[in-house]
C-alpha cells in the first residue's frame, strides 16, 4: 500500500540528516513517479532513462535537507525528475543524433508494435517537434508547462511545488503558452502539427 | 473582448489532464478552446506527451529498486560524486532559486554521512548486462547483491578497474567482436551499473578500433564515468583524446564540459577557467552555459 503524504514527509525528514535506510524507503516510494516525469520529459523511450532518473533521485536526496514542506513530497520528487530531465533533453538530443548511425543494437527510441511506418514517423515527429519547443523556453516556463500541461498539475500545486505564488505561476504558464503559439504559428509544418492534434 | 490568456481555465486543463473532468466541465473546456489559441497550443503539447511512455512499464519496479539502492548507499556513505555535482547543477541551482537555500551550489554535498549506516540486506535481479555477440542472449538472470562488486583487479590504462560481472563475461574467450558489439556491450554494462566494466570496454573498443565512429563517443562516455568514479586525471585523458580527434563533433560541448569538471576536480583552477571560457565561446546557448557562468563566476573569471 502507497505510503501517506505524513509517511513520506517523515522518510524525508529522516534522509535529509542522512539516514540511508530512510532514504532507500523514500526513493522507493517515488521512485515511479519520477520515472514517469522523466519518460514524459524527454518523450519518449531511451536507454539513457536510467541514468536520468538516478541523477534525479541524487539530487533529491542532495535537496531534501532545503525541503521545508510546501508541498507534498510527491510532488517535489515529480519536479525535480522533471528539471533533471530537461537538463538532460538537449545532451540526449546530441547523444542521440551522434549515435543514430551507429550500430548499437538497442534503437534509441523503442518503438511500440502496432502503428505503421507512417504513423511511427509522425508520431515521431510531433515528438521531436514540439518537445524541441520545450528546449526554446526559460527552464522556469518550460517547468511550469510540463507540471501543469503533462503531468496534470494544478496552478496551485506547481506553485506550492516551485515556490512561487500562484500569480507568477499563471504568468509562466501564459508566456509558455504564448511562445508554443507562436512558434506553432510561425511553422507550416508546426502548423500542421497542430491542425493533426487539435 | 478576451484576449487569448485572459482568465484561462487552467485547472480544467490540468483537470483533463488526470482524467477528472465532468461533462459540466469537459464542455466548459471545450467552449473555451474554440476561441483561445494559447490553451489550443498547450492542448497540442500535451497530445506529445500523450504519445510518451509515462505509464509503468514491466522492469519499472527492477529499475527502481536498483537505483534506489544505488543512491540510497551513496548518500549515506559517501559525499556526491563530483560528476554528480555537474549533471544536476541547473536542476539544483533552479531549487536554490526558489527558496530551497541550503543547496551549496558549487560542490553540495549530503550533510555528513552516519558512521557506516547500513542498507537492507536487498536482493534484486535484473537482466544479464553483457549481450554475448556470437550467441543469442540466454534469458537467464544474475542475482545481485545491492553492494559494489569486490572482484579481482585488472589494470588497463594504468588504472585500476575491479571486474563486475559484465566485466567478467566480457573476459570470455568470445569470437573477436568489432567495434559495434564491444559498444553494445559498453552500454548495456554501463545501463546495468556496471562502471568498471563499462569502462574497460569502451577503453578496449578504443584501444582495438581507434579509428571506428564508436570509439570517439566511448572516449567521453568513459571520460564520463571515470569522473563519476572520481578519478579526474584518466577522465581529463579520455576527453582530451575526443576533443583532440573529434573537436568540432556533435559531442564536443559534452567533452569540453567533461573537461572542465576535471580540472575543477584537480584543483587546476587557471585551466578549468580557459575551459569555461572556450566552452562560452564555442558553445553559446549549451545547456552547460549556466554551470560555465556560475563557476567562472566563483573564480573571478
Amino acid at each position: 500500500m502507497p505510503r501517506s503524504d505524513s509517511e513520506l514527509l517523515d522518510l524525508a525528514r529522516r534522509s535529509a540528516t542522512g539516514d540511508g535506510r530512510a532514504s532507500h524507503a523514500l526513493l522507493l516510494e517515488v521512485g515511479p513517479a519520477m520515472l514517469g516525469a522523466a519518460r514524459r520529459v524527454l518523450a519518449r523511450s531511451t536507454p539513457d532513462i536510467e541514468d536520468v532518473v538516478q541523477e534525479a533521485m541524487e539530487a533529491l536526496i542532495a535537496a531534501l535537507p532545503s525541503f521545508r514542506g510546501e508541498c507534498t513530497v510527491l510532488h517535489f520528487a515529480r519536479r525535480v525528475a522533471v528539471l533533471t530531465a530537461l537538463a538532460n533533453r538537449r545532451r540526449l538530443d546530441l547523444r542521440a543524433q551522434w549515435t543514430a548511425d551507429v550500430a548499437d543494437g538497442s534503437p534509441p527510441e523503442a518503438v511500440a508494435p502496432g502503428p505503421s511506418p507512417a504513423d511511427t514517423m509522425l508520431l515521431r515527429g510531433r515528438r521531436e517537434a514540439l518537445g524541441r519547443l520545450l528546449d526554446d523556453l526559460p527552464t522556469s516556463q518550460a517547468e511550469a508547462l510540463v507540471l501543469h500541461v503533462a503531468l496534470g498539475f494544478t496552478v496551485e500545486e506547481v506553485a506550492a511545488a516551485v515556490g512561487r505564488s500562484v500569480e507568477t505561476v499563471r504568468s509562466r504558464l501564459r508566456l509558455a503558452k504564448q511562445a508554443v503559439r507562436d512558434r506553432i504559428e510561425a511553422s507550416p509544418a508546426l502548423g500542421e502539427i497542430l491542425r493533426v492534434t487539435s | 473582448m478576451r484576449r487569448d490568456g485572459e482568465r484561462c481555465p487552467d485547472n480544467l486543463l490540468a483537470r483533463s489532464r488526470r482524467g477528472l473532468l465532468s461533462p459540466v466541465e469537459r464542455q466548459a473546456l471545450d467552449a473555451h478552446l474554440d476561441g483561445c489559441g494559447l490553451c489550443r497550443s498547450a492542448v497540442a503539447l500535451a497530445a506529445v506527451y500523450d504519445d510518451a511512455p509515462g505509464e509503468p512499464e514491466p522492469g519499472d519496479e527492477a529499475v527502481i529498486a536498483r537505483l534506489a539502492g544505488r543512491v540510497a548507499r551513496r548518500a549515506s556513505g559517501r559525499r556526491l560524486r563530483p560528476r554528480v555535482v555537474g549533471s544536476i547543477a541547473a536542476a539544483a541551482i533552479l531549487i536554490v532559486a526558489c527558496g530551497a537555500a541550503a543547496w551549496v551550489a558549487s560542490r553540495p554535498r549530503v550533510s555528513a554521512p552516519p558512521a557506516a549506516a547500513p542498507m537492507p540486506e536487498r536482493t534484486t535481479t535484473l537482466s544479464r548486462a553483457v549481450v554475448p555477440v556470437a550467441k543469442p542472449a540466454p534469458q537467464t538472470t544474475v542475482v545481485v547483491a545491492l553492494e559494489p562488486p569486490r572482484a579481482a583487479s585488472v589494470r588497463s590504462h594504468g588504472h585500476a578497474l575491479r571486474r563486475g560481472p559484465a566485466a567478467e563475461a566480457a573476459a570470455l574467450p568470445l569470437p573477436d567482436p568489432g567495434p559495434a558489439e564491444l559498444f553494445t556491450a559498453a552500454n548495456a554494462a554501463r545501463r546495468a551499473g556496471e562502471l568498471r566494466g563499462a569502462i574497460s570496454q569502451y577503453l578496449a573498443l578504443e584501444r582495438r578500433y581507434p579509428a571506428s565512429s564508436q570509439a570517439g563517443i566511448s572516449r567521453v562516455s568513459a571520460g564520463d564515468l571515470l569522473l563519476r568514479l572520481d578519478e579526474p586525471a584518466a577522465a581529463l585523458e579520455q576527453f582530451d583524446l575526443y576533443l583532440g580527434a573529434h573537436g568540432s563533433e556533435p559531442l564536443a560541448p559534452e567533452a569540453l564540459f567533461g573537461r572542465a569538471r576535471c580540472l575543477r576536480a584537480l584543483g587546476r583552477s587557471d585551466d578549468e577557467r580557459a575551459a569555461w571560457n572556450e566552452m562560452a565561446r564555442r558553445f553559446p546557448g549549451s545547456v552547460y552555459e549556466p554551470s560555465g557562468r556560475r563557476r567562472l563566476e566563483e573564480l573571478g573569471r
